[in-house]
């Protein structure tokens, strides 16, 4: 790795590749794992099918599906390594879950029973629970912005993992 | 700290595989719930109008034959497959003398969707040449009776003399076997 490669940030594909390559039986795994996890889960709701249409929502099911399980291999690999390599605290881990729970949001949340029960419990029947399509039909809508957003998180939480690796005593 | 990691991790995945257990597979198994009408009750009497020609009907008005109420949400992605599924299975519905009517929820449970009629022509092309489907659009009250808590995605089977043979909680594209295996054990009393 040059200097200009650790001055600017761009360690981290240097960094992630060294991981990668010492780990790559441990990633595949996870990723395989995660992978059929997330494409099962997403075909289960036929995630993105009114946003996208009967053609391309298997794309988008596809492609983030892969992203999704790419980006949380690699979390959760680098997080393994750098737990053994430095000392810190765990907001690398943190970050990881609330990607996992974040992407899970709009498939699971839109189309289920699930926000019309919460409603339900806590305004009674009709009236507000009537209403239920404003926050699941939003999070239909919007789900390619959780997917960004626990695409973001995953990304963060990946760099504050070889930060640590790199810098053993750091608190990040 | 690894190990409270991992504990993390597969508490997650376990809530996640519980959610969608529960909230999904677990909802197909037929049974319905308390905030819908009962089997067996006549079939509350509210109005919902025609998407074809903007005649407002009664659901009382469909007695005499057989009928499928179908209760849905444009934007919604299960009611889409239902979309689907029906397409495969209205020839099973016409050769059983059952109507169906796909009704949009009032105002779409609170966010705009497509209009019910191309909703219908995207996901179920092949049902609207058939003279046993129709699709509307529910009033206030007929949301509020067949479905109070707002669920999406469920339906009524109501016998020629108005009362409900059969309900399900689940989506249509879920419960389908369910429902036809339903149908056809009542096949003499429809």
């Amino acid at each position: 790795m040059n200097g200009y490669a650790q001055e600017s940030g761009f360690e981290t594909y240097g960094g992630t590749a060294a991981i990668l390559k010492a780990l790559k039986i441990r990633f595949l795994i996870f990723f395989i794992a995660m992978f059929v996890f997330y494409y099962a889960i997403f075909s289960y709701f036929s995630f993105g099918l009114v946003l996208f249409g009967t053609v391309y929502y298997f794309y988008y099911i596809l492609a983030s599906s892969l992203a999704l399980s790419i980006l949380g291999a690699l979390s959760i690999v680098i997080g393994l390594y750098s737990q053994k390599t430095a000392r810190g605290n765990a907001r690398g881990n943190k970050t990881g879950i609330y990607a996992f729970v974040v992407s899970l949001v709009p498939s699971t949340m839109c189309c289920t029973p699930v926000i019309p029960s919460i409603l339900v419990a806590v305004f009674g029947s009709g009236g507000i629970a009537l209403a239920s399509g404003t926050i699941q039909g939003a999070l239909s809508n919007f789900s390619p912005v959780f997917i960004v957003m626990a695409a973001l998180l995953l990304y963060y939480s990946i760099h504050v993992s070889l930060k640590r690796i790199k810098k053993p005593s750091c608190e990040c | 700290m690894q190990k409270k990691r991992i504990i993390y991790v597969f508490a997650a995945i376990l809530i996640a595989i519980a959610l969608v257990y529960f909230f999904g597979i677990n909802r197909s198994s037929g049974a319905s719930q308390s905030f819908m009408p009962a089997v067996g009750a006549k079939a509350p009497d509210y109005s919902f109008i025609y998407a074809s020609n903007g005649t407002v009907a009664n659901v009382s008005s469909l007695e005499g034959k057989p009928v499928l109420l179908w209760f849905v949400a444009t934007w919604c992605s299960g009611c889409a497959v239902g979309n689907e599924m029906l397409n495969n299975n209205i020839s099973y519905f016409k050769n059983k003398g059952i109507n169906v009517i796909e009704i949009e929820l009032y105002r779409d449970l609170g966010y705009s969707g497509a209009p019910i009629n191309t909703f219908v022509n995207d996901y179920a092309p092949n049902v609207t040449s058939y003279s046993n489907f129709r699709s509307a659009i529910s009033g206030y009250n007929l949301s509020l009776t067949y479905d109070k808590d707002g669920y999406l995605d469920i339906y009524y089977l109501i016998g020629p003399n108005g009362k409900i043979v059969y309900e399900n909680d689940g989506s249509l594209a879920a419960t389908m076997k369910n429902l036809k295996s339903r149908i056809n054990s009542l096949s003499g009393s429809l």
